[in-house]
């Protein structure tokens, strides 16, 4: 070295200086180890949720079909409109304005205020259809926004409801077929991932993911769009003749107890769903309850037969009067028959009569035979909000002995409209139970699953279900002729309920129904009419048998149920 | 032909720096390009090709270096700086403000925001370093004659740097001078004084400016949770998480496009980790670790005394930069804006590290065989 500097000291100096260094670069590693390997899943995370773009994708809502194949409800695209009037010019708002208010039903001066000024976003209609949608984007006018989003359409509008239920602004399905089957026809939304720029564009070489949206399933259901027109057209008219507020008619096949048709007016627009009156939502044929009248007299005659107490040809003395534990039971008519045969109870419907029976059962046996024939329970029906019914029994504390005598008339206990045409169907089924259900089959991602019939129990013996059969046949036939429908035998029986009021029976409203099936020797179609509150009729027999008689005579024709000859023998088929 | 080699290398010059130089300059080109992918779309090789150039004339000048006996840099290291000194002047006077300091001289030089005088001043000062330690020999062990004048010439530059105002420019360059100081076997407590000297100085502006003091705050913070740090140091750490052990992959990365501030100049490193991960984050250190040792063999290995001095303080100043550098990528150092040499974008860094590299390369090529 030239002026005396050591080499020895330039090299340990030189050490010094490369350890301090070194000791920094291991700090500088030790600093790695911590973001990289130790915090790099948290760090990775909280970066990821800083850059990740997530964008819903909506999925479809399965469609609803009647058993015809006709569409009941769906998910259409529906269009919102919106607009910057900072980009549109305000000299240009007017002539615009023209264009749009006849497309938009909304007033042109209202459309050229929204539409001039300096706001960035101002929204101008919602639910365009496409076609509106489409002229709107074919102006390609700059600061015009037109946004799709699904929405319910009901084609059928409210002949359907509320057993079809409706679908809310939240995509929720309530009440009915939409409600009871909502996790099955929504589907599940997809998204769209992906890595993005601080510019809100797509980072490039980034991960861009599409999870498609899976859609719900479709739902077929037992429902015959034409079967329901056909009971929402006689209702209507029915409801109008006989001046009545409300009223309910279900058709169902007797074999499987798939509902055919469910028809209650009044009812309500699906799609203004907002606009109603939310009592409408609720569908009375599962969840309202009534006393039945002396419809219910079936259940009491057949608990009687089956049990071996009486016979179709057993008499009974009516005096007019049944008294027990300090009630008195009397006739419609106020009168005493004498001397009658189970049988003329049943078609002049004596109240007195049934009282005899389920007394002569004895309470135990009476309403085990109730509750066999699914009252005071669910029945299990793929429909939203069921109701159990009200049946008291003995030991509940509810119960009084005269309960005893006036349920065998249908009177203090309270049953779902379609409890009773699920009894009264197990009677045509050769006495058993069949499960009510709506929806024949679905079809979603993982195929076709087909809805089985299912038979509760045997309630009573085929031969029972025969006898009684044959009972309500010549009820029909001799003494509610305006119930019978011509080539076809009849079973059946009329009802007349007083409606409860606190503290007794309204004075002068009933409730008139008829639940009857038929052809009588092998049942295909059952029916219960029930109209509330008739202001031009009295009975069951006047107002609700004639509505059966037409609706039955056109649906047998619609689902071409082959006709009996007038002693009760098919004619024969071609 | 072997007559000029041996003339112009009279020992066998060190190839070691040239590959791991050229390793580092490759990783930079790679991450100029995949960092600066978003920065105009419409032409996204835009800086790829400015850097390209830039590369092409440092290894111009570094093969310049190279040819040119470095002994002979004696001759000019006063004159340049005063050279040196009248341009950091001029800077002051008439140079471009960008983020509130004034470092570039885009109108008189041309390329505009990419030619720092301060880059070049490192240069400088190293060298006359260099010089003057040589020419004292023992005599700089006395504090008239080593420690005072050696204070007084890095002080005035350091002082121009600071009004710039370049804090950690003039904090590496002064802390590069110490360590040239050291080597040339300065008296360790007479280092130690001046060091602290500096430091509370250092500390004074630190206090006394509210955005040094928000950095150091900032530093604190995010040594203890960089979530909660000020954003910059929130994104380069994020940034770094990323990428793992392995990372995302060559030009994988997310965080670059608008996520991360400067990701092609100052916080490269940062992307680095994202796409390389922890694996090539450390082979980067690795390389500079390499080149530490190269540098100070060199030195150690150096005929004369500037040489030795020369080549310690090259290599401590390019060394420094990167530990600097990656520091503040990784909230080891607060935050502060140094390049990383060799593969964060900008002209003036590139050539002059290229530069010295070039004078590392002449001076092996004159050492002492063992």
């Amino acid at each position: 070295m030239s002026k005396g500097v050591e080499r020895s000291v330039v090299w340990a100096r030189l050490r010094w200086l490369a350890g301090v260094l070194g000791v920094f670069g291991l700090v500088l590693v030790a600093q790695l180890v911590r973001w990289q390997l130790v915090d790099s899943a948290d760090l990775s995370e909280v970066a990821r949720r800083t850059h990740n773009r997530r964008e819903t994708l909506d999925a479809r809502r399965g469609t609803v079909y009647s058993t015809d194949g006709r569409v009941l409800s769906t998910d259409v695209y529906t269009y919102s409109l919106s607009a910057s009037p900072a980009v549109i010019e305000d000299a240009k708002a007017p002539e615009l304005a023209d264009r749009l208010f006849p497309l938009l039903g909304l007033s042109r001066d209202g459309l050229i205020t929204a539409l001039s000024g300096d706001a960035v976003w101002q929204p101008l209609a919602d639910g365009l259809s496409i076609d509106v949608a489409d002229q709107i984007a074919g102006w390609e006018q700059p600061g015009l926004y037109l946004e799709a989003r699904l929405s319910r359409a009901y084609p059928d509008g409210s002949i359907s409801e509320p057993v079809l239920g409706f679908v809310s602004q939240a995509r929720d399905g309530y009440y009915g077929v939409e409600g009871y089957y909502d996790g099955v026809l929504t589907g599940a939304p997809g998204a769209w991932l992906g890595d993005m720029a601080l510019s809100g564009q797509d980072a490039p070489f980034g991960r861009q993911v599409l999870e498609p949206p899976e859609d719900g399933a479709d739902l077929y259901l037992t429902l015959d769009s034409r079967v329901q027109y056909v009971l929402w057209r006689e209702l209507s008219s029915a409801l109008e003749y006989y001046q009545a507020p409300s009223g309910t008619i279900i058709a169902m096949h007797p074999r499987t107890a798939a509902i055919l048709g469910i028809v209650t007016l009044p009812t309500y627009d699906p799609s203004e769903y907002g606009q109603a009156d939310p009592s409408l939502y609720e569908d009375p044929v599962v969840s309202h309850e009534w006393e039945p009248g002396s419809v219910f007299k079936v259940i009491t005659m057949a608990a009687g037969l089956d049990a071996g107490v009486v016979t179709p040809e057993s008499t009974f003395d009516d005096t007019g009067i049944f008294e027990l534990a300090g009630a008195t039971i009397r006739n419609w008519d106020r009168e005493a028959h004498g001397t009658v045969t189970m049988k003329e109870i049943l078609g002049l419907s004596l109240n007195t009569g049934a009282s005899f029976v389920s007394t002569s059962l004895g309470a135990d046996r009476f309403y085990d035979y109730l509750s066999a024939f699914g009252f005071g329970q669910l029945l299990g029906v793929d429909l939203q909000a069921e109701a159990r019914g009200s049946m008291k029994r003995p030991g509940d504390g509810r119960w009084y002995e005269a309960d005893l005598a006036t349920n065998a008339f249908g009177q203090g206990i309270a049953v779902t409209p379609l409890q009773m045409l699920a009894a009264v169907c197990a009677v045509a089924n050769d006495g058993v139970l069949m499960q009510p259900y709506i929806v024949e089959h679905r079809v979603g991602r993982d195929g076709v699953s087909e809805t089985e019939p299912k038979a509760v129990r045997q309630v009573i013996s085929p031969e029972t279900a025969d006898a009684l059969t044959r009972m309500m046949v010549d009820a029909v036939r001799d003494e509610t002729e305006a119930a019978t429908v011509p080539g076809y035998d009849v079973a059946g029986k009329t009802g007349t309920s007083q409606i409860p009021i606190p503290g007794g029976y309204h004075p002068s409203d009933i409730i008139a129904s008829f639940v009857g099936f038929f052809p009588a020797d092998d049942p295909q179609l059952c029916i219960l009419v029930k109209i509330d509150r008739p202001q031009a009729g009295q009975w069951g027999s006047e107002v609700a048998a004639p509505v059966f008689s037409k609706v039955a005579s056109q649906v047998a024709v619609l689902l071409g149920i082959e006709p009996s000859s007038a002693d009760g023998t098919r004619v024969a088929s071609q | 032909m072997k007559r000029t080699q041996d003339k112009l290398y009279p020992s066998k010059p060190d190839y070691w720096v040239l590959a791991i130089v050229g390793m580092l300059v490759l990783i930079g080109l790679a991450f100029v390009y995949s960092a600066s992918l978003g920065h105009n779309p419409a032409n996204p090789t835009y800086l790829l090709k400015r850097q390209a150039l830039w590369v092409v004339l440092g290894t111009v000048a570094l093969v310049a270096a190279a040819r040119f006996n470095y002994r002979r840099i004696q001759l000019y290291t006063l004159p340049a700086l005063g050279f040196g000194i009248v341009l950091l002047a001029v800077v002051l006077l008439v140079g471009d403000r960008v983020h509130g300091s004034i470092r570039w001289l885009g109108d008189i030089i041309g390329q505009e925001g990419s030619v720092q005088p301060s880059e070049l001043m490192k240069l400088i000062l190293v060298s006359y370093v260099a010089y003057w330690l040589s020419t004292k020999g023992a005599e700089i062990r006395h504090a008239t004659y080593g420690l005072i004048p050696f204070s007084l010439i890095v002080g005035l530059v350091a002082a121009l740097i600071l009004l710039q105002p370049d804090f950690s420019t003039a904090v590496i360059i002064t802390g590069v001078a110490l360590s040239m100081f050291l080597v040339a076997g300065a008296v360790v407590w007479q280092l130690v004084a001046v060091g602290g000297l500096g430091l509370a100085f250092a500390a004074l502006l630190v206090i006394g400016s509210d955005y040094r003091m928000g950095r150091i705050g900032a530093f604190r913070q995010a040594f203890i949770d960089p979530l909660e740090a000020g954003y910059h140091v929130r994104q380069t750490v994020l940034t770094l998480g990323s990428g793992g052990l392995v990372g995302r992959g060559l030009g994988n990365g997310i965080l670059k496009f608008g996520w991360l501030p400067v990701g092609y100049t100052d916080s490269i490193y940062a992307v680095i980790g994202e796409e390389l991960g922890f694996l090539g984050c450390v082979m980067v250190l690795a390389l500079f670790a390499a080149l530490a040792w190269r540098g100070y063999r060199i030195a150690a290995q150096a005929q004369d005394s500037f040489g030795a001095f020369l080549a310690a303080g090259l290599t401590t100043l390019l060394v420094v930069q990167a530990l600097v550098n990656i520091g503040v990528a990784t909230a080891a150092v607060p935050f502060t804006g140094v390049t990383l040499p060799f593969i964060s974008y900008g002209g003036s860094s590139m050539v002059v590290s290229l530069v010295a590299v070039g004078v590392l390369f002449n001076i092996s090529g004159h050492r002492i065989e063992d």
